[in-house]
């Protein structure tokens, strides 16, 4: 288990190397630059210049990188070209929302998805064909349409929950699970129909192998045996879709966060982009990457936890 | 075995109190805080645009209402377009020619910090703006110099006439916000704080940059009286359904609006201000045809303002909030003229006559560059009626903002479209009718307009609008401009503030007059 995590920490320093280089190329090419979007129509050519310079934006793009390689490895992510705030700090201050939301999200797909998809599995009939129409729909819905629907239904007409705006857990734990509540919804639904689809296929693998039957044979509880048994089993690729949906939701968090204004990564790495902010964008890259790698470490220690033959492998 | 249903019947568990708690955050209904949650005590204003910065020399109107709020001013405008004394108690030029201007400092004024703010932070600050490569510094490029005379008296001496130096020093133009000395020696600090000497300032520990911003009472304000709020929030809200919806429910007291919200707004029983903003259309850039010939011709230029029905168009995209114009500028500024406005009635026949007559009958192409979205649209409309007359817009639509000023300043585009407001006619001429402007990319001057320009900058304040108003009718005669709509600024206000005022003269309203009602 240590190794795992060993060889993870590993692989992680060269991806984040090239991740963070290819989002200081691609930054560049992004057509205007952070000059013209503080001087907007007015300046003259000589301020232009100017600014262009102050910001040292006529230096090649990879003497950029450079500059700011050497401040990252020191964990100085930079400042962001228009505020001067560390990047860091700006990071930091965004991170409690993007997590709750990806949490929150991969958490109602893994209860809500494993629910239905197992009830399809043991009852078939009605369940199962409702699935499959569901699926579709989630997949289809996009969801920042289904997050405005919400918003006009559940807060506009009904009241019952905020239209928009984040709270700290820490502030109040209530009125943070309440802003979480329709943002999550919204961008679960594709994961759920997802979930349950994946669970209910390997639900149905499991419970036609003989140790099922063997199992029934002795007098197993039907409960015991889904529940206890057929589950535990069917869990690895449940795991491995709640890995992907998880590292999805991070960027349906931008469309997300910004119909339901939560203080977000999504919502700051299109402000930035849109601006030019080539630290914040960097910077992004780097949690978005670190938070990838931890998933799919948690997800490997998780295949080791249900399955002792990977554990020791 | 028996580790493996443990272990599972504590998951299930743990997935019971997870919807359990959900449960009871639904039911915990409206006695818990909301985020946003707007109090009595506490102004949630919405902005549909980031502030780039809170540095008020490098920001963009987004910031305007948080700089107000936080800075104090030399010069407040109101909304009739009057000036009262803010940090400076009186203000005049001196001598002839708009050339020296002088200002008298409050006494008694001190920072947030408790830092005096005199006649030398006064000059350090303008300094400042002047130097800081910013928006506000190209307003401020003919101050040679700001002196500090005494402990009260300020000087500015210019290089060339300048007669808008106190619309420039008000809250409009954000150079007029007075920095503290001490923030100005290190000026990165000033982008994610305030500075200031107004009547709120900034509370970090409140604030996500780029997402919403916590102003707390300044305890050192000079005029405590004008303090209404325990707290002003402002939150950034992009997304015209969202903020909306934001506004319906209470998380958001005042923003500005748009007119594909404006009547539902209205339909939700919110208050919609409106006042006349700007206007838009297409600013025509290659006046002289070094990219697209034919409009160094005047009569093709004057073609294009016959060939588009105004009136349908404004109908179309605007309803009741915007009209046609024919003229670049808004009402009630110096230069505009109504008597302009039947100028270029919709004649698509003449239209076709004036191409005929400058040998250009069919086949003029230009070149336009654009925004994404409600000037996309407009610039379609504008082309469908164009085409009809044998002229085709070659449309780029630039995806940030920033890209789109890129490229209208490159000189490969013959055409821009975007909204611009209503300002005095001597920074509208620097701006889109002189050279070195960001409308007049490839440098081409009119002698008569540039003498207009000259006489007026230099003429008291009474004598200046007939030389504006000349100005504006050469303008419109050299058909630089196809200008189609006016446009109106919208506001929503719900139930909980009064005190919100937009007019023509003032679009964004003042802050500091906003009151519980």
């Amino acid at each position: 288990m240590l190794n795992l995590i060993v060889r993870r920490a590993g692989i992680s320093v060269p991806l984040l190397l090239i991740v963070s280089a290819l989002t200081f190329v691609l930054g560049s090419l992004v057509p205007g630059d952070a000059a013209r979007a503080i001087l907007g129509v007015s300046g003259s050519p000589e301020q232009y210049a100017a600014l262009r310079d102050e910001l040292h934006l006529d230096e090649p793009v990879w003497d950029q990188y450079r500059r700011w390689l050497t401040g990252a490895v020191r964990g100085d992510l930079g400042d962001s070209v228009f505020s001067g705030e560390p990047v860091v700090q700006a990071l930091n201050a965004r991170l409690p929302a993007t997590l709750s939301l990806v949490a929150g999200t991969t958490l109602v797909c893994a209860l809500v998805g494993v629910a239905f998809g197992t009830v399809s599995a043991v009852r078939g009939g009605w369940i199962a064909r409702s699935l499959d129409v569901l699926s579709v729909a989630g997949l289809a819905l996009p969801s920042f349409w289904l997050a405005l629907v919400l918003v006009s239904i559940f807060s506009v007409w009904l009241g019952l929950l905020p239209a928009t705006g984040y709270v700290h857990a820490g502030e109040s734990v209530s009125g943070w699970l309440r802003a979480l509540v329709l943002p999550v919804v919204a961008l679960a639904l594709a994961g759920i129909t997802q979930v349950a689809r994946q669970t209910r296929d390997a639900m149905l693998d499991v419970l036609g192998q003989d140790f099922i039957r063997t199992m029934e044979a002795n007098g197993f509880s039907r409960r015991s045996i889904v529940l206890k048994h057929a589950l535990r089993n069917a869990a690895a690729p449940i795991l491995t879709v709640l890995g992907v949906i998880l590292v999805g939701a991070l960027s349906g968090t931008v469309f997300v966060e910004n119909v339901f204004v939560l203080p977000g990564l999504g919502g700051l790495a299109v402000q930035a982009t849109q601006q030019h902010d080539l630290p914040v964008i960097a910077g992004i890259a780097v949690y978005f990457t670190l938070i990838t790698i931890a998933v799919n470490l948690l997800v490997d220690l998780a295949y080791g936890w249900l399955n002792p033959k990977v554990r020791t492998a | 075995m028996v580790r493996i249903v443990r272990r599972t019947t504590r998951g299930l568990r743990l997935g019971n109190l997870v919807i359990v708690l959900a449960a009871a955050a639904l039911a915990a209904g409206a006695c818990s805080g909301d985020p946003g949650e707007s109090s009595g005590d506490t102004l949630t204003i919405g902005l549909v645009q980031q502030p780039l910065s809170l540095d008020p020399a490098k920001t963009n109107t987004g910031a305007s209402q948080l700089i107000a709020l936080a800075y104090d001013t030399l010069i407040v405008k109101n909304p009739d377009g009057s000036l009262s004394p803010g940090i400076a108690t009186d203000w005049s030029y001196v001598g002839s020619g708009n050339t020296r201007f002088e200002l008298t400092i409050r006494e008694g004024v001190t920072f947030a910090d408790g830092t005096p703010l005199d006649a030398e932070a006064v000059a350090k600050s303008i300094t400042y703006f002047k130097g800081a490569n910013g928006p506000p510094a190209a307003t401020l490029a003919a101050v040679k110099t700001a002196k500090a005379l005494s402990a009260t008296k300020v000087r500015l001496d210019l290089s060339a006439p300048n007669p808008v130096l106190p619309q420039l020093l008000s809250q409009d133009y954000l150079a007029g916000a007075v920095i503290n000395p001490k923030a100005t020696e290190n000026p990165a600090q000033l982008g994610a704080d305030t500075f200031g000497a107004g009547p709120y300032l900034l509370d970090k520990g409140a604030t996500v940059i780029g997402d919403h911003f916590t102003l707390v009472p300044n305890p050192k304000y000079w005029n405590p009286p004008a303090v209404k709020w325990d707290k002003i929030v402002f939150r950034v809200i992009a997304n015209p359904s969202a903020l909306l919806g934001a506004m319906q429910t209470g998380q958001v007291d005042v923003a500005q609006g748009d007119a594909s919200t404006a009547d539902k707004a209205e339909a939700a029983g919110l208050k919609v201000l409106t006042s006349p903003a700007g206007w838009n259309g297409l600013f025509l850039m290659d006046r002289s045809g070094e990219v697209c010939p034919a409009l160094g011709d005047q009569s093709v230029r004057q073609a294009l303002n016959h060939a588009i029905d105004r009136r349908a168009i404004a109908r179309a995209l605007l309803g009741k909030y915007g009209g046609p114009t024919v003229q670049p500028q808004s009402e009630g500024w110096d230069n505009y003229d109504p008597a302009l406005e039947s100028r270029y009635p919709y004649d698509p026949e003449k239209a076709k006559e004036l191409l005929a007559s400058s040998g250009h009958k069919g086949g003029v192409s230009i070149s336009v560059v654009v925004t994404q979205g409600p000037d996309a649209q407009l610039v379609q409309a504008v082309g469908a009626y164009l085409s009809k007359v044998g002229v085709e817009l070659d449309v780029t639509t630039a995806p940030t903002f920033n890209d789109f000023v890129s490229k209208l300043t490159s000189k490969k585009f013959c055409a821009f479209t975007t909204p611009w407001g209503g300002q005095p006619a001597f920074i509208q001429a620097g701006a889109l009718f002189l050279p070195g402007g960001v409308g007049n990319p490839f440098g081409v001057i009119d002698e008569q307009v540039a003498d207009l320009v000259r006489r007026a900058a230099a003429a008291p304040a009474e004598e200046s609008g007939e030389l504006y108003r000349r100005m504006q009718a050469r303008i419109v005669d050299l058909a630089w401009f196809v200008p189609v709509v006016r446009t109106d600024t919208l506001y929503y206000v719900g139930d909980g503030v009064t005190g919100v005022e937009t007019t023509g003269a003032e679009q964004i309203p003042y802050p500091l007059n906003f009151r519980p009602s």
